[in-house]
């Protein structure tokens, strides 16, 4: 007796490789092309804003002290009228590649851009 | 429906569901095994840090190495009343406690090996070029010759945990204080449940366990990007570069904050930067400090003594290696070339 008919196991083989390529996004992880702007006060991220043509522009005033506010516009974001002395956080200008980071030390808060997998793991600066 | 018929169908029922279980427990098992990880962008030390953990819990090691750093600051940073730097510096002679004393110890130590490029007793120069302040000036020579008059390495005599400075001499452990914290980072991961971390803490670099990384190397010409790669793990990583905190004056001369305890003035030994690799993360940032000071020449017997490697990047755009990492650093940015000596 034959267990399998032909069509029998081209079902079977189907499933089989559908259920691994189902499989293969949770095993390796996803890889995000879309850039994001993710803003950090304290080491908690408060934000994560994808960067793209449907991204409204908008200024998000960040819960810190002193207050610092972080504006996007056109795919870019920078850090804009914040209440910290010497505003040295305004002087990064606009971030737009992934890797690109701004901080405000007085407020605790970070941005930074991510985007595609990194060839570079971290910088030595 | 023949009898044979029924077999198969009952056969591709079972067969399917057994796959259907395997990929489900293949899924549990992963989800059990796989390694958490959290990505933490913070500021500490005055400074950006990226903390990059995985293994089991990695919230509890990023919490813990969170409050040993701040724990470090409140001990050796000099702008904190109560530090104990600041209770040496105030006091001029105090009884410190263990890590402080090795700290401070450790730091003459590379004084002595560096004939003086690296020296901790300098925050009183430090101050006067507002450098400390992050508000830089160019102060005028006879302040400057004051300053250099009185500070020197060979002055800090440490001895039973005591340690003791004439007066006009400041101690400043910020040339090595990102360093230490990484070595607190590497002491906390140690006894976590972690696979693999990379913490920078303002651009001093620890890579803890076997994973290979890919490490940017500053270009000098502009900081935030890389100029070049290489593949690395398990070790600490310092830069100093004249890119960083610099200004020029009038007559369009760079004035940067690494400075030559010699004369006092920007360190000029025909470097960009230099980048330290080593085991100690104290050591990473105190001899990166020294070598931009003496050039590459002069740095090769220091490195030597500690087990450290280093990149040059030159004035004129060439990198220098030295043994070790020689032809591996893969260059992005062309140009700059790979001197093979």
């Amino acid at each position: 007796m034959k267990l399998f008919k032909r069509n029998d196991l081209l079902v079977i083989i189907a499933v089989c490789v559908v259920s691994i390529i189902a499989l293969v996004p949770s095993l390796v992880g996803g890889n995000n092309k879309t850039l994001t702007a993710v803003i950090s006060v304290g080491g908690e991220v408060i934000e994560r804003i994808e960067l793209d043509e449907n991204t409204r522009e908008q200024t998000i005033s960040l819960d810190s002290s002193p207050a610092s506010y972080v504006e996007i516009k056109n795919k870019k974001v920078r850090f804009v009228n914040s209440e910290c002395k010497g505003h040295q956080c305004e002087h990064y200008g606009w971030l737009e590649k992934p890797g690109n980071t701004a901080v405000c030390l007085p407020a605790k808060a970070v941005v930074i851009i991510k985007g595609e997998e990194p060839d570079i793991d971290v910088l030595a600066y | 429906m023949t009898e044979n018929a029924k077999k198969r169908g009952r056969f591709f029922f079972i067969f399917s569901v057994v796959i259907f279980c395997a990929l489900v427990l293949i899924l549990i098992i992963w989800d059990a095994v796989k390694p958490d990880e959290i990505e933490k962008n913070n500021v500490v030390m005055g400074t950006y840090a990226s903390f990059n953990i995985k293994g089991k819990k990695p919230d509890e090691a990023y919490s813990k190495i969170y409050s040993e750093i701040n724990a470090l600051e409140n001990k050796i940073s000099w702008r904190i009343e109560s530090s104990e730097i600041s209770k040496i510096n105030t006091l001029l002679s105090c009884e410190t406690d263990n890590y402080i004393y090795n700290y401070i110890d450790t730091c003459i130590g590379v004084s002595k090996s560096s004939s003086g490029a690296f020296d901790i007793s300098l925050g009183a120069l430090s101050d006067i070029w507002g450098f400390s302040d992050n508000e830089p000036v160019l102060p005028d020579a006879k302040s400057i010759k004051n300053v250099v008059n009185k500070y020197g390495w060979e002055k800090i005599v440490c001895k039973d945990r005591r340690v003791t400075v004439p007066e006009g001499v400041k101690l400043d452990l910020g040339a090595v204080g990102k360093g230490i914290a990484c070595d607190k980072a590497s002491s906390v991961l140690d006894g976590a449940n972690a696979k693999s971390a990379i913490i920078s803490i303002g651009g001093s670099i620890l890579l803890w366990g076997k994973e290979t990384f890919t490490v940017g190397i500053a270009d000098p010409s502009n900081s935030s990007a890389a100029m070049g790669t290489i593949k690395l793990s398990d070790c600490f990583i310092s830069t100093s570069g004249s890119y960083q905190k610099n200004f020029t004056d009038e007559s369009g001369t760079l004035y940067h904050h690494i400075l030559d305890p010699s004369t006092g003035y920007s360190a000029s030994s025909g470097l960009l930067s230099v980048t330290v690799i080593c085991n100690s993360g104290l050591l990473s940032d105190a001899l990166s400090t020294a070598c931009f000071v003496l050039g590459y020449e002069n740095s090769l017997e220091l490195l030597k003594e500690y087990n450290a490697q280093a990149i040059f990047i030159t004035q004129d755009n060439e990198l220098i290696c030295t043994d070790e990492l020689k032809g591996q650093v893969n260059i992005i940015n062309d140009i700059y070339t790979e001197n093979a000596r």
